[in-house]
């Protein structure tokens, strides 16, 4: 078990895609669920509805609490998408948020490493190779 | 012994109705001729007194009328077919005034919405199974997704995935309660209207056996019913109409749910012997039909339906799946993980 909790190294990377992928794809597919099942039921709210003006005066009670029930649920199941919805951009941003931390954290690496050992080597430029090399080869035989 | 519908369901109602309407109406009219000109005599007595017509359609019903007629003429058979044309035009203002309270006391049964409201019932079925396998499916992905995560931040996170759990739950059981006593009204309605039914067929058979008796007129009856009773409610079949399909036996499984046992048959005697009888029993127990109807609604509503809310709040649950705070603003990882380490961490 590593001490940092959201792991380290070659792990840090990997855990930040499962991060951004919990938040990106499985919390909208969760939230889309939600938002379909009230869908379902603002369709049978109708019935319950007409049914609720109708129906016996017993009839027109029972339908009456249950109407109230039904739209409570639809409520719950709509607030739920919507918060499922939230849940993923949260992780996302989360995500990317430690992403730009990793990055600030290398390039201040990178700049206190400067610091530390200003003669350290740099990297060679590329090198230049001539154009017309073979050719001159050529004329010196 | 019983008597159940024998088809065509509460679409057949109209026809059903019609047909009792026109039994009604005959049977009161050879009653009415009765009553007026008194019971049948034997035939062959004083010809220049009596003269016989019939009476009726169904059973054409030979009366033979006796008054104190100086002469059968021509005269005198018309005042008798104006005074019969009377009898009929009261017989049939009678009929259409029993059977405008008939239907009218109906009204109730009529207009719910019963096969959308069952429909209903299903869908919320499937909301249940959705919600069951479809979230308990993603909350088993959303763990593992963060199955590499360690410490603070991924107990949070499993404490978060559990509360959209708890409200899962709380979905699914308010859901089932709603759909069961949702399909619990529907059978109700639905047995209710199976014994309006089952009132008609019955009626039609009554009135057809009178009819057929006075047109026997004395004679051995062939045709006695053996069913006497009418059954009020009891099966719980045919509750879905046509179309239903895989639905239907949703519904019914709701209902054994719901109910613990179908609703107690209640039977009446239909015995009838004249048509205002008739007319009585088919309001009698007309009125009786929609009381056992509101009577079983009630209690639908006092020993489940109002105790749903309740159950609910004790519950302590939920229902609304949890939103992180801190999807509010901006997130910070301190808020919602632990911390990300130190540098000497990389």
């Amino acid at each position: 078990m590593t001490d940092n909790p959201v792991g380290n190294g070659r792990v840090f990377t990997a855990d930040l895609v499962d991060l951004y992928r919990t938040g990106l794809e499985t919390f909208p597919d969760l939230s889309a669920i939600y938002a379909e099942l009230s869908i379902g039921m603002d369709a049978q709210r109708g019935p319950l509805q007409s049914g609720t003006a109708t129906f016996l005066p017993a009839g027109r009670r029972v339908l009456g609490v249950l109407s109230a029930l039904h739209t409570e649920l639809q409520h719950a199941l709509a607030q739920s998408s919507t918060n499922l919805a939230d849940t993923g951009r949260v992780l996302v941003e989360v995500a990317q948020s430690y992403a730009t931390l990793d990055d600030d954290v290398a390039a201040d690496f990178a700049s206190r490493v400067d610091e530390l050992d200003p003669q350290a080597p740099q990297a060679p430029p590329p090198p230049a190779y001539p154009t017309t090399q073979r050719q001159g080869q050529g004329d010196d035989q | 012994m019983t008597s159940r519908s024998s088809g065509g369901g509460w679409e057949s109602r109209g026809r059903l109705g019609a047909r009792v309407h026109a039994l009604l109406v005959e049977l009161r009219y050879i009653d009415l001729v009765i009553e007026t000109y008194g019971e049948n005599t034997p035939l062959g007595s004083d010809p220049t007194a009596t003269m016989v017509l019939e009476i009726g359609w169904t059973y054409p019903y030979r009366h033979q009328i006796v008054r104190p007629i100086i002469a059968i003429g021509d005269q005198s058979r018309d005042r008798v077919a104006a005074e019969l044309q009377a009898l009929l035009d009261a017989a049939t203002r009678w009929g259409e005034g029993v059977m405008d309270a008939f239907w009218t006391g109906i009204t109730e049964l009529e207009a719910p919405p019963v096969e959308a409201l069952g429909q209903a019932a299903v869908s919320l079925a499937g909301t249940t199974s959705r919600i069951l396998l479809g979230v308990e499916a993603d909350r088993d992905h959303l763990l593992t997704d963060v199955g590499r995560w360690e410490g603070e931040s991924a107990d949070s996170f499993e404490a978060f995935v559990t509360e959209i759990g708890r409200a899962k739950t709380a979905q699914v059981w308010l859901a089932d309660k709603i759909a069961v006593q949702l399909a619990a009204t529907v059978a109700i309605a639905n047995l209710a209207r199976e014994s309006v039914v089952n009132l008609l067929e019955r009626m039609i058979a009554e009135l057809d056996q009178q009819l057929a008796k006075r047109a026997n007129q004395g004679a051995e009856y062939q045709r006695e019913l053996t069913e006497t009773l009418l059954v009020l409610g009891g099966a719980t079949s045919g509750l879905v109409g046509g179309g239903a399909g895989v639905a239907l036996s949703v519904v019914l499984s709701l209902i054994d749910m719901s109910l613990d046992a179908s609703p107690a048959s209640d039977t009446v005697d239909v015995v009838v012997t004249r048509a205002v009888e008739a007319a009585d029993t088919l309001d009698d127990v007309r009125r009786q039909i929609l009381r056992n109807a509101d009577d079983q609604l009630d209690s639908i509503r006092t020993d489940h339906v109002d105790r749903i809310a309740p159950d609910l709040v004790a519950s302590g649950t939920s229902l609304v799946s949890p939103r992180p705070d801190l999807a509010d603003g901006a997130p910070a990882q301190e808020e919602f993980f632990h911390d990300t380490g130190t540098l000497q961490d990389y």
